[in-house]
């Protein structure tokens, strides 16, 4: 079991066919910028079996906002925490458990973001006793940052999303799907992330039935926006599963790192967090 | 499990689906799009542990039976045919496909990816879901799994949809499956004293409409946001057990906590006009223990056509604000301005009084002139308000019923007739008497 955020490294164990990482991204080095986002990879057993739980976040990159990498970071924490804790009572059925968290995640966790931001704050600023007395959106903003995250078991997909950045679905046959569309459709280019005024209700959810050897890949924007295209993406992913078939999945992801860099490098420049659960047999139910 | 490429078997009439894409994927099972040979259809297949027979008989019968009658009717997206794949144990239920791309759902509408709908079609898609639901009634089938994953609406038109409709009982009849999201659910059936039915379907309606207009649930108050251990019990005791309306005007307990995560509601809550506020305290107060007291769907029909025709824009800032009977003046729910109400018709016919406010884009439909005409008939326009080509301040109602009307001028003078396609001019105190049972009087 690990559970920890934060760039992987070589001494760190990951279970099993996942692994994550955060880079930070070219422009943050040249500018002595922190890395803003933050990831993490969960495994291990619940009341639904062998649980798998990928996060990432990207906190925001002005200077209004920064506080951000602690409000990513706390975010990733507090989601993978919320969404056990949502395993073990909502344990019936996968029905149940979507429900649950389609309804009641999003004001849970913005809850519990916020108490954690607050604790932070109060920590770190104990002289700042005025905001800490009457917090307002003026101190949640300096945290401000998007969340995404994934949850697998068995055969069944459930994931969430505020703001922007990526979830999909990659088959050993080269087909890409993405369990929440993308976010270019909303309606004049607003961003959203947890300090959105009304943030609760602009998540978007997905339930998504896994069938075959697939790689669930969770990326904060840097990703895909340093890519050419969206083909280009894709083809990152294909190449991906293709070594993990080919070699396996511990070499293939043995050159990520390197290829992320050089992605925010020749791109965007921002960070870039990607994280990977290789589901080798979706089918295969764990006996009770 | 279904993917691209694959064909399943229809049972009924050996009808070949081949599955052309995936649309989406809730509790029960996934849709995908699929080609029939002739045209596009929809697919749902249920999730394997959702594959039991007993679902496969009911939706058998409802293909059998075939959906409600009438315009509402047809909101229901139907069963056609049950379908199958070689090798594979779960199954699933062919529907005519919808287009995906004028329709929407609420959640979508939160997270700002489809438009928000205006207080006109807000109106129309609430009084068509209810006319739905009704007809469905009337059709002795009994719904039991309202929710907000299966009503979508047309944010521009306000046409609304029904969507998994494979979970339709026939009414006292059906087994005791319990169904559904717990959010939706009436009290009665959360604790077990009650199987679901048309009075729990109506309980959930009145569920699902506060969630459209309020975009709240109306029992998450101070008694869920202290609940430290969301689970199952803790569920059950807000939905079932102690179920206490936010708005309740005599019990307090569960009002809005006072976080900026709940001040939406209350926002809301104040624009929402005040005859659905009623109805809304009447479902969540003596509707939750004394089913006989909810609101029914007629009474949902009847308020929100009523409201249809009372909106007014705020001349500063073009909000759209409602008027009730009575008020001279109105207070913009958005910039909180005042300003002078719009002159009224006021319609009445054998079925009691209508107000319906003078606009430029007023229309009559048949359905506010005749209470009692045909259902295909009620949308037809029979009237609609002119300005004068030559001074814009002059307006009038022009008649497009076919048939004459009378008109009785405010001072007194010689009732006229008004063939159609002739107009009325609009000013205080003039009557107009259109057949023989319906009046319109004009007010200022
Ligand atoms: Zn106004």
């Amino acid at each position: 079991m690990s559970d920890r955020t934060g760039p992987a490294s070589a001494s760190v164990r990951l279970p099993a066919h996942t692994w994550f990482d955060v880079r930070r991204g070219s422009s943050h080095v040249r500018t002595g910028l922190p890395c803003q986002d933050a990831a993490a990879v969960w495994r291990g057993r619940l009341p639904q079996g062998q649980v798998t739980i990928l996060v990432v976040a990207d906190g925001h990159g002005d200077s209004k906002y920064d506080l951000s990498e602690h409000g990513a970071r706390l975010a990733v924490q507090t989601a993978l925490h919320c969404l056990r804790s949502f395993c073990r009572r909502f344990n019936t059925s996968s029905s149940l458990l979507y429900d649950a968290i389609r309804h009641d995640f999003a004001h849970r966790l913005t809850r519990q973001w916020r108490q954690a931001v607050l604790r932070h704050y109060s920590e770190n600023f104990p002289q700042d006793v005025e905001l800490l007395n009457r917090p307002s959106i003026n101190l949640y903003r300096r945290y401000g940052t998007t969340l995404l995250f994934s949850l697998a078991f068995d055969d069944c997909l459930i994931g969430g999303q505020i703001g922007d950045g990526d979830m999909t679905v990659t088959h050993t046959g080269g087909d890409v799907g993405r369990p929440i569309p993308a976010a270019e459709r909303l309606i004049a280019n607003e961003t959203h992330s947890l300090i959105s005024a009304d943030s609760i209700r602009l998540w978007r959810f997905c339930r998504w039935t896994l069938h075959e050897p697939c790689l669930i890949c969770l990326s904060t924007d840097g990703l895909s926006n340093g890519m050419a295209s969206d083909e280009s993406f894709g083809d990152f992913l294909r190449s991906l599963v293709r070594n993990i078939e080919q070699y396996s999945f511990a070499e293939t992801v043995k050159v990520v790192p390197g290829f992320l860099d050089r992605v925010s490098a020749g791109g965007s420049g921002d960070d870039v967090s990607l994280a990977l659960f290789w589901q080798a047999d979706p089918r295969r139910k764990k006996k009770k | 499990m279904l993917l691209i490429g694959d064909t399943v078997q229809g049972l009924l009439g050996s009808r070949h689906y081949r599955i052309i894409d995936r649309l989406g994927e809730g509790g029960q099972g996934a849709v995908f799009l699929a080609d029939d040979g002739r045209g596009e259809v929809a697919v749902k297949w249920y999730h394997r542990q959702n594959a039991v027979e007993q679902q496969r008989e009911m939706i058998a019968r409802l293909i059998r039976m075939g959906p409600p009658g009438g315009e509402a009717g047809r909101r229901f997206v139907w069963p056609l045919d049950v379908v199958t794949k070689k090798g594979d144990l779960s199954f699933g239920y062919v529907m005519p496909a919808v287009n995906l791309k004028s329709y929407a759902e609420l959640g979508q509408v939160w997270a700002r990816l489809r438009p928000t709908p205006g207080m006109r079609q807000r109106c129309r898609i609430s009084w068509q879901l209810a006319q739905a639901y009704r007809q469905l009634h009337l059709a002795g089938y009994c719904y039991r799994d309202i929710s907000m994953g299966n009503f979508l609406f047309d944010p521009k038109s306000g046409e609304v949809l029904i969507i998994d409709n494979d979970n339709i009982g026939i009414n006292q009849q059906s087994g005791s499956r319990i169904l559904g999201t717990m959010e939706f659910m009436a009290p009665e059936v959360i604790t077990g004293r009650q199987v679901p039915s048309t009075s729990t379907d109506l309980y959930s309606l009145a569920v699902l409409l506060f969630y459209f207009w309020i975009w709240h649930h109306p029992m998450h108050g101070m008694l869920e946001y202290n609940v430290r251990v969301w689970d199952i019990p803790a569920k059950k005791r807000i939905y079932g057990e102690m179920p206490v309306f936010i708005f309740d005007p005599r019990d307090g307990s569960n009002r809005l906590p006072a976080d900026p995560e709940y001040q939406t509601p209350l926002r809301f809550w104040d624009a929402c006009p005040k005859s659905i506020r009623d109805l809304f305290i009447r479902s969540f107060t003596d509707g939750i223990r004394n089913p006989d007291r909810r609101v029914t769907e007629g009474e949902w029909v009847h308020a929100f056509r009523q409201l249809e025709n009372q909106i007014a824009r705020c001349p500063h800032d073009r909000a759209e604000n409602f008027w009730q009977p009575g008020m001279k003046q109105l207070q913009c729910w958005h910039c909180h301005r005042r300003f002078d109400a719009p002159p009224r018709f006021v319609i009445s016919s054998s079925s009691g009084l209508k107000h319906v406010l003078v606009l430029p884009e007023t229309k009559l439909r048949r359905s506010e002139l005749e209470p009692f005409c045909s259902e295909e008939s009620m949308d037809e326009v029979v009237a609609e308000v002119i300005q004068n080509p030559n001074n814009p301040n002059v307006w009038g109602l022009r008649n497009l019923t076919g048939e004459s009307w009378q008109f009785m001028p405010a001072d007194g003078s010689e009732p006229r007739e008004v063939v159609s396609g002739r107009a009325v001019p609009i000013s205080a105190g003039h009557e107009v008497k259109i057949g023989y049972q319906t009046n319109l009087r004009i007010e200022v």
